[in-house]
């Protein structure tokens, strides 16, 4: 090693080498510059070569910001075309955009947050903005609403108040959304099974997959329904509670634990006769909304939000006809089990280099016909009921039916945002502790929610 | 007289500037590994303490740390069901995938281990897949292979046993499913060994055949104590490698179903970057810390009674 060192070719090669990772460290500051002086030496060019009327130094006043969303590939597509779309029609900014998958989303948001590095734009989720907030990770919308950079005169109170937090607007409602059954009528055809009523039951329910299963051999509806709390929600919605208390800090069916307890009972007999894909098929290979058992035709129904049928019916393809029921009610029903959402919103985060242009984007977003024709509601209903006057004609037939299906649909009141243990419950409790041991039945259904109710309320109480 | 002290001077002179030529010595192998010692210092050093203090603290990421004093532990000890089930998979999957992998990688080893010709192919071909073998194009390989629809069913099927079982989907076999990966992985515990092999000298096995020792006796009496010192080497990597097994069980099974693949640094993971909870997760790392140095350091006591070193004579 010694002689290694001695020689002094080797010495030299070793600084090379360090000159070299020290000049590919420094790279990255100045990539940013670099387009700049680029272009600027290339408007000097066309100056005197062509002396054209027009040195297009647009490029080096370009004011940049960025943002940054989650979503399916549908909903990736649709973004940046309005991104581009955007850009043409305001040539001075330019949009550094993202995208990931819900999952890795908050991860990366997180990450960013903690390292100050927030993009301008975020999309924001109904459960977490107030935690963004309280971390002062957001700025107000309210200036900007009211000196007219962001337009809200054509929508309704009711659409932006999702995303107050006392009087300030800290998150601003990108469509609204509710949950629901979409079904395939070509497999219920086949089976000659009607199609359920709005007003359906679990009953109703329980009936329907079964009749479907043992009329065609396909499943009577997709995988990642039956661990979905939602529907626990939505159970105990369409009795006057919800998943959670009022207040957050426990569950709210704490006291009244057999509609649950029916419910799991009936996933498992569900299972039990091969109605619906075993668990162990739904571990092995989770659904997404492009690869589930309905879009490839093997499931009668699926269970999503509507912003999703437009998605589905991308992922589904042209030729099926797929239609949206409301969720399946209580038997002892006092309500609709449906309710209506903000699907997702539009959030300034404190740490933007620019979030003056990030608002203008916002306001593109919101009230632009052009942008939304290209978005065609994949993120709920637009919020502007200008917008969806005009677009109503010129989108496609399941962003339509969509409007329709919501305009029509009768539903009880939200329940208030997710407590912030929320995402430890389900990740925890919920799914490894409840679910999974009920599917792969090493608990029964009494078990299962008398460990619900325990553990969940330990940590509710704790957070 | 003179000569002596003239002898004792030269040799005075003689030291010190030995001394002097060591002293430079040490310096400039100090500045040649300055930047690797700096990196760590900033980029390892300091991380760690951070962690250590995080370990003891409340910290979602985005709002101040909160000093919580041993809460993580006791939480982690005494009132998380799934740390222990963390634990559990860890510890199966380490007792199981280590000794099978470095058993292939041997076996492996010493058939490689001959001078016919093109051995150098089969070589790099049997090393491949482990350059290939961490990565996530093979994990979800992996997923598709041992699907209700896969490779392996179907190949099950061709041998006339009727199979559909979605092997990653039940709890029985997945966390098996990650530990044939692991073994699938042989490369580079493989090469160590080769190398190790081609070491012991032919003239041992030479004088054993004249002696008429049999294939196994000549494996357990002459390649295995001359083999000892690699294959403890291979051992420390590979445990130290495999209780940090991540990659496969993120990609693979996400630690499910009913946790039997929720490997230690998986669920350390999903704390710290899917519930946020950063304080926690810090506090796991360092207890993972801490079990990986208890086995490192029993390996170590171990060693002196079945680890043989040729220069100890």
């Amino acid at each position: 090693m010694k002689r290694f060192f001695k020689h002094p070719m080797h010495l030299f090669l070793v600084l090379i080498a360090m000159l070299l990772w020290l000049v590919a460290c420094s790279t990255d500051e100045g990539t940013a510059t670099e387009p700049t002086t680029d272009s600027a030496e290339v408007a000097g060019d066309m100056e005197e070569s062509d002396s054209a009327e027009d040195p297009s130094d647009s490029s080096a006043a370009q004011e940049e910001f960025s943002l940054q969303w989650w979503g399916s590939q549908d909903r990736h597509e649709r973004t940046i075309a309005t991104v581009e779309l955007f850009q043409e029609s305001h040539p001075e900014y330019n949009i550094v955009y993202e995208f990931v998958g819900w999952g890795d989303y908050w991860t990366s948001l997180a990450t960013k947050g903690a390292g100050g590095n927030l993009p301008d734009v975020i999309q924001q989720d109904y459960a977490r903005f107030f935690q963004f907030a309280q971390d002062g990770l957001l700025i107000p919308l309210d200036p900007y609403i009211e000196s007219g950079v962001i337009d809200l005169s054509s929508v309704p109170d009711s659409a932006i108040e999702g995303g107050r937090i006392g009087d300030e607007l800290y998150a601003l409602s990108l469509g609204t959304n509710s949950q629901s059954y979409v079904i395939d009528l070509d497999i219920f055809e086949e089976a000659g099974v009607p199609v359920p009523a709005p007003d359906w039951t679990w009953a109703d329910f329980e009936e329907t997959v079964m009749a479907i299963h043992e009329a065609t051999g396909k499943y009577g509806i997709a995988g990642g329904w039956a661990t979905d709390n939602g529907q626990v929600n939505a159970l105990y919605l369409s009795l006057g509670s919800g998943f959670y208390s009022e207040d957050g800090k426990s569950l709210g069916f704490t006291d009244n634990p057999q509609p649950l307890i029916d419910h799991y009972a009936m996933i498992m007999r569900l299972q039990d006769a091969g109605a619906i894909p075993h668990y162990s098929e739904e571990s092995a290979n989770p659904s997404t909304l492009e690869t589930n058992k309905f879009v490839t035709g093997d499931a009668a129904m699926y269970f999503a939000h509507t912003n999703q049928f437009v998605a589905l019916n991308t992922a589904a393809g042209e030729d099926r006809n797929l239609m949206m029921l409301p969720v399946p009610r209580s038997v002892d029903a006092t309500q609709s089990a449906n309710f209506l959402k903000p699907s997702m919103f539009f959030s300034l985060t404190s740490q933007g280099n620019n979030p003056d242009a990030g608002a203008i984007f916002i306001d593109y977003f919101t009230n632009s016909v052009e942008a939304n024709e290209i978005l065609a509601a994949e993120r709920g209903v637009p919020i502007s009921t200008a917008i969806v006057e005009a677009i109503k004609p010129v989108v496609s037939a399941p962003s339509a039916a969509t409007f329709d299906f919501l305009a029509g649909l009768d539903v009880s009141p939200i329940r208030p945002p997710d407590p912030t243990a929320h995402g430890d419950l389900l990740t925890n409790i919920y799914g490894p502790q409840v679910m999974e041991p009920l599917l792969f039945e090493q608990i029964t259904p009494e078990d299962a929610v008398a460990l619900l109710i325990e553990q969940g309320n330990a940590l509710l109480a704790n957070q | 007289m003179a000569t002596t002290t003239a002898q004792t001077a030269a040799a005075e002179q003689h030291r010190a500037s030995e001394r002097k030529r060591e002293r430079r010595e040490t310096l400039s192998g100090y500045m040649f590994i300055s930047p690797w010692l700096i990196g760590f210092l900033i980029f390892t050093l300091l991380p760690l303490i951070g962690s250590l203090y995080l370990a003891f603290t409340d910290y979602n990421l985005t709002s101040a740390p909160e000093w919580v004093g041993l809460q993580n532990f006791e939480t982690m000890f005494f009132n998380d069901p799934r740390y222990w089930k963390a634990v559990r998979a860890t510890f199966y999957y380490v007792f199981a995938a280590i000794p099978a992998r470095l058993t292939f990688a041997l076996a492996v080893a010493m058939i490689l281990d001959n001078h016919r010709r093109g051995i150098g192919f089969y070589r790099a071909a049997y090393y491949a897949p482990s350059i290939i073998g961490g990565s996530v194009a093979v994990a979800l390989m992996w997923r598709r292979i041992f699907a209700s629809d896969g490779v392996f069913n179907g190949f099950l099927n061709i041998l006339g046993v009727p199979a559909s079982q979605a092997w990653i989907g039940l709890p029985s076999s997945a966390i098996w499913t990650l530990i044939l990966l692991a073994v699938w992985q042989f490369g580079s515990p493989m090469l160590i060994f080769l190398a190790g092999l081609r070491q012991i000298p032919e003239s041992l096995y030479e004088s054993a055949e004249i002696d008429g020792a049999t294939p196994w006796r000549k494996f357990f009496h002459i390649t295995i104590p001359l083999l000892s010192s690699v294959i403890f080497f291979n051992l420390i990597m590979q445990l130290i490698s495999g209780f940090l097994v991540f990659t496969q069980a993120l990609v693979i099974t996400n630690g499910g179903p009913l946790d039997s693949t929720l490997f230690y640094a998986l669920y350390l993971y999903q704390r710290a970057f899917v519930n946020f909870q950063m304080g926690y997760g810090t506090a796991m790392a360092w207890v993972l810390l801490v079990i990986i140095a208890i086995f490192t350091a029993i390996a170590f006591k171990t060693s002196s009674a079945w680890v043989f070193y040729e220069d100890e004579g």
